[in-house]
């Protein structure tokens, strides 16, 4: 009996690792393509990425800033894992690191509520461990919906109302 | 277009030297000096316009010319001079000297085109608005998207505060667009209800205009929407003193808080009759992230 339960619990071990290291393996195969294909973008994205923090603290929200922080256009297009992506988190559940990119065709493309909202969503997963919510009608305007593309006749005005449901709600 | 200037220029010498008001006889002896000036002179060689002679009657001044056989005069002929008068400030002397101005057009000797300007005329076109002047990516809008016209003839200058985006001036108007950012979003329904306080909006009038004293009372102010988004509106009056000399500042302010920025537009001059000249410049104000 002991015998058959040491042996469930060792492949329970086994199994967990080699999902992990699968999805690992699934993440490295991703993410080393999109930062081969990034680039400093440093003085575009800045303002979006202060007003962020600036608004969590206005809402009285201090999470931890890591050190591992990069936020970064990339040509995300050009890679197949990601060809329509407008942006991409690797920091989610990891609160050591922040690693986002986001699409510089898309950015060109967005107005700037989309560019707010884009900056937001991306920082929400990473920094606030957020997840996406689903594609429904109800979620339309939320910050956390995980189709941008679907902004561009939002407004400014939408976005504020959305970011302080958001954050008022954590 | 030079030698415009220099009809222009003499004229505005001649009757500003003049002081009193432009007698029929001081008209006429400028139209004789004029006359001498421009006859066979190419006014405009691009189009081969020459000047045929300058005469006047009564209190008009008529400026006649030759044109070739291919050229005909635009539809908006009369609105574009107008237009192009004011730009260059030119109508001024019409005005003050209470002078209508004519344009005779000739060709092979024959009238073929013909308008006379009434000063009176100039004085109600005079304020006129123009092209829109783009605000959206001036490092001072702080990422808003705005643009409005600016009137034809005023100067349009760079902010020379901080958060002074651009200043219109013209004589002792002016005109200008303020942009700071106040470090966190509102929107428009805060806007709305911060706006229906009236406490809040004497602490707002007083923070912004930087009253010190206690004594202070709101005196007219009022919510108003300019492209779908409230502001408010308020005015305020400042006693000043230049060499022993005392007049009024009577500002007018369009206020709001449009995203994370406070913004206003304020026309201010010494005249209380400016104020429609500032509610025109402000009514062709356009938000562009509001539709």
């Amino acid at each position: 009996m002991m015998k058959k339960f040491i042996t469930i619990l060792i492949s329970l071990v086994v199994i967990t690792i080699l999902i992990f290291g699968l999805l690992n393996v699934l993440e490295n195969k991703t993410i080393e393509p999109v930062r081969n294909l990034s680039y400093e973008s440093n003085e575009e994205i800045k303002p979006y990425i202060d007003k962020f923090f600036r608004d969590l603290t206005n809402h009285g929200l201090t999470p931890v800033i890591p050190q591992d922080f990069i936020v970064k256009f990339s040509d995300l297009e050009s890679h197949k894992n990601t060809s329509h992506t407008h942006g991409i988190s690797f920091g989610y559940k990891d609160d050591d690191r922040v690693e986002i990119y986001i699409n510089k065709n898309s950015w060109n493309s967005f107005n700037k509520t989309q560019k707010y909202y884009i900056v937001y969503h991306e920082l929400s997963h990473d920094i606030l461990n957020l997840d996406d919510l689903n594609d429904s009608d109800e979620n339309y305007g939320h910050i956390m919906f995980p189709y941008i593309s679907k902004y561009d006749d939002l407004k400014m005005n939408d976005f504020i109302k959305n970011m302080k449901l958001l954050f008022d709600s954590l | 277009m030079i030698y415009f200037r220099f009809v222009f220029v003499f004229l505005f010498t001649t009757f500003n030297c003049i002081g009193q008001r432009v007698t029929e006889d001081d008209i006429k002896k400028v139209s004789v000096k004029l006359n001498k000036k421009i006859i066979g002179i190419e006014i405009d060689p691009s189009s081969g316009i020459k000047g045929r002679g300058v005469i006047s009657f009564g209190r008009k001044l008529i400026f006649q010319y030759d044109v070739p056989e291919n050229w005909y005069p635009f539809d908006d002929f009369k609105q574009t001079l107008v237009r192009n008068l004011i730009e260059n400030g030119n109508e001024k002397m019409y005005i003050k000297g209470e002078i209508d101005v004519g344009y005779f057009y000739y060709k092979k000797n024959k009238l073929i085109k013909s308008l006379i300007i009434d000063w009176e005329e100039f004085d109600k076109l005079r304020f006129n608005l123009g092209e829109f002047v783009e605000l959206t990516n001036h490092p001072k809008s702080n990422g808003l998207e705005i643009k409005l016209k600016r009137p034809l003839g005023w100067e349009v200058k760079e902010g020379d505060g901080p958060h002074i985006v651009k200043k219109f001036v013209h004589e002792q108007k002016i005109y200008l667009i303020y942009v700071k950012e106040i470090g966190q979003f509102f929107s428009k329904d805060e806007v709305n209800s911060f706006f229906k306080n009236d406490s809040d909006v004497n602490e707002f009038i007083k923070g912004m205009i930087g009253y010190k004293g206690d004594d202070f009372k709101l005196k007219k102010h009022k919510v108003v929407t300019i492209e779908n988004h409230p502001f408010l509106y308020f005015s305020d009056s400042e006693k000043k003193e230049r060499m022993g000399k005392e007049f009024e500042i009577i500002s007018h302010y369009w206020v709001s808080i449009l995203e994370d920025q406070l913004i206003y537009f304020m026309g201010s001059s010494i005249s209380s009759k400016d104020y429609n000249e500032f509610f025109k410049i402000t009514n062709s104000i356009k938000l562009l992230n509001q539709y």
